[in-house]
């Protein structure tokens, strides 16, 4: 047995551990996404980092422990370092929630920009009218494909446009892929910049969103 | 005693506000005066589209988004010249009438009645009562749970759009709704016993006229006309004609009269008005109607209200759970006026727009409750003012009983300070 401490709390583990089986057993918990209980140790995508007594940062999923170890698991810095790795994470990511998969509220990149405040994921993601039901499709000017996720959509999920409450997104592959949608949809872009001045009236970006919309919108579909 | 100045900073109301009491030689004058931020939201609203003059209209305010929104959407309808089926006016009203309720129940509890128990705060009132406080918050609690069904979240619904609603609401959802207003209506039996047996400080309403919206059936339903207690009725869209305003340099809320003269908008002049109606609660209608002409019998008032509109939506929701109901109708863009009244939780509401024919809001006018009652709050404050120069009240006595009279009428500054002076 090795005795490790998590957040100055004691717990054993047995011999050849990671820190992640310690963090668990001492009642915590770490983000991961690419890790997989026995089959997947490769920390690739080293969300899990937790800073080590001697300020070292370090994967919980794939480090191992050792007698006396101390292990942070929720500091400024391990916050701030997650911060950056989800924007990096975030970056190479192909946005296009409305044809994800896993929409409907069920991603996990977008709980964990909501818990790091990390913009990029729009409302779409958490939206339960994609398809045929979305209100695109009805010609609604729905600001939800370039408005910050994490509200939980309660306006589309009553049937009633997203008004972008929350703020937009100034990723421009993300705005890119909304024009796209309207375009498709034939949703006129007056329509949109009205809602969009709704809330987004003094927001710095404002001006580049619009320009950006523009762009793609009459410079035909760029895939 | 020839000179005297009570300047009281009211607390436990929504918003910043002063009332000032001077007495000299004998005369007595009250100045009401809003300190809260001017927020000029006519202005936000004009030049917008249809559809998002509501929006904006129910950010005037949280505790009664719901009757902004209403208001604002019945003024752009009656602009476009929508009809509407009964089932979406009666679901509409409903969803007003329980906000309403629990918009009673947060002034009951949380902030008029501390008063009558010589307690300062709640939390005071909580350690000496909690038993009573308990059922407020369970009351309120119960409220939201219905307001959240009907208009999909607790502030700001997003259910209702121009035309009528997005969704039927789900058989069990109504369901859940009558079983919750079933429990609802046990508490608030319990409230209004214990409210209309209170004990209120004398006072004569200085001003007995009262304006309400007409309800053609029933209580609280959305009408078109304004009614007034000298027995006039005018239709909505008139009410420029009859009721003036005016800008006072003390105060950042106008201030308007009726025909020229003081009127009261509110709880006590919608039982007045149409306590009668009121199927069931004759008792307790005909126990404090006598009491109805002081401005302290609000709180009773309001909490007979709180009672029988739970009953209502009760009836209501319990009636529409099994049938088919046609929640949604057409509507093209045009050119007009409208005028959207309603009865808000603190009395008459007034929407009004003028719509262009792409559809933008070109001159957008809103008259909140509060405002209207500013001069009725200021001349009964007077009539306070002169007990003090009788002698029959001290100024220690004085202070408390103006605060409680504010409290009463239960003023919500952030709505009364929108307006903007129009050239
Ligand atoms: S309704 Fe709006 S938020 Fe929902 S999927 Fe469609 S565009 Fe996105």
């Amino acid at each position: 047995m090795v005795k490790v401490y998590v957040n100055d709390k004691e717990v054993e583990v047995g011999e050849g551990s990671y820190i992640i089986d310690a963090v668990i057993k001492a009642g915590y918990s770490v983000p991961t996404l690419c890790f997989f209980k026995g089959i997947y140790r490769e920390a690739s995508c080293r969300i899990c980092i937790v800073e080590l007594g001697n300020g070292r940062l370090v994967p919980a999923c794939a480090y191992p422990v050792s007698e006396g170890l101390r292990v942070y698991t929720n500091t400024e810095r391990v916050r701030r370092n997650r911060r950056v790795i989800l924007e990096l994470i975030l970056a190479s990511h192909k946005i296009k929630c409305q044809s994800c998969p896993r929409k409907g509220g069920f991603c996990q990149l977008l709980d964990l920009a909501r818990e790091y405040g990390v913009e990029g994921i729009p409302v779409c993601a958490e939206c339960p009218l994609h398809g045929n039901e979305c209100l695109l499709v009805r010609g609604e000017p729905c600001l939800g494909p370039i408005t910050i996720a994490g509200c939980g959509s309660p306006c589309t999920r009553e049937g009633t446009i997203c008004i972008g409450c929350r703020g937009p997104i100034t990723r421009r592959d993300v705005l890119v892929e909304a024009a796209r949608l309207y375009k498709e949809h034939k949703i006129p872009l007056e329509e949109v910049f009205s809602k969009m001045k709704l809330f987004w009236n003094n927001h710095p970006s404002l001006d580049k969103i619009y320009n950006i919309l523009l762009e793609t919108y009459n410079g035909g579909e760029k895939k | 005693m020839s000179y005297l100045e009570l300047s009281e900073r009211i607390d436990k109301v929504f918003g910043h506000l002063e009332l000032r009491l001077s007495l000299r030689n004998g005369s007595v004058d009250a100045k009401f005066r809003v300190v809260h931020d001017m927020r000029l939201i006519e202005a936000v609203i004009e030049g917008r589209k249809v559809d998002e003059a509501p929006i904006i209209a129910s950010r005037i305010c949280g505790a009664c988004s719901i009757a902004h929104f209403l208001a604002s959407i019945t003024a752009i309808e009656n602009a476009l010249g929508v009809e509407l089926p009964d089932d979406i006016i009666l679901l509409k009203e409903s969803m007003n009438k329980i906000q309403v309720a629990q918009n009673n129940v947060v002034h009951l509890f949380f902030l008029a009645l501390p008063d009558y128990y010589n307690a300062r705060t709640l939390s005071e009132l909580l350690s000496r009562n909690p038993d009573l406080i308990k059922v407020g918050f369970k009351l309120n609690n119960l409220c939201l749970q219905v307001v959240e069904l009907l208009a999909g979240r607790i502030v700001n619904p997003n259910t209702y759009r121009i035309g009528g609603f997005t969704k039927k609401p789900s058989k069990d959802k109504v369901e859940k709704a009558v079983r919750i207003l079933g429990e609802a209506e046990k508490l608030a039996r319990e409230v209004v016993d214990h409210v209309t047996r209170l004990e209120l400080p004398e006072l004569v309403d200085p001003s007995p006229v009262y304006l309400v919206s007409e309800s053609p059936i029933g209580y609280l339903s959305i009408g078109d006309y304004i009614l007034s207690s000298t027995g006039e009725k005018f239709r909505a869209v008139d009410y420029p004609k009859y009721i003036s305003e005016e800008v006072v340099d003390y105060s950042n809320s106008k201030v308007y009269r009726y025909n020229g003269r003081v009127f009261y908008v509110g709880s006590r002049a919608r039982v007045l008005e149409y306590g009668e109606r009121l199927v069931g609660l004759e008792d307790y209608v005909s126990s404090i109607v006598k009491e109805l002409n002081n401005p302290y019998a609000n709180i009773k008032a309001k909490a007979l209200e709180i009672l029988a509109t739970i009953m209502d939506v009760k009836e209501k929701l319990d009636e529409l759970k099994d049938r088919d109901l046609r929640l949604r109708t057409e509507y093209t863009i045009r050119s007009g006026e409208g005028v959207g009244v309603l009865e808000a939780p603190r009395g008459l509401l007034i929407h009004h727009y003028r719509v262009d024919s792409e559809g933008r809001v070109v001159y957008a006018n809103i008259i909140t409750p509060t405002a209207m009652n500013a001069l009725h709050i200021e001349h009964s404050a007077m009539t306070l003012g002169k007990k003090i120069v009788e002698g029959e009240l001290d100024v220690v006595e004085a202070k408390k009983y103006l605060s409680m009279l504010v409290r009463a009428y239960d003023p919500c500054l952030p709505c009364a300070v929108h307006v903007v002076v129009k050239q």
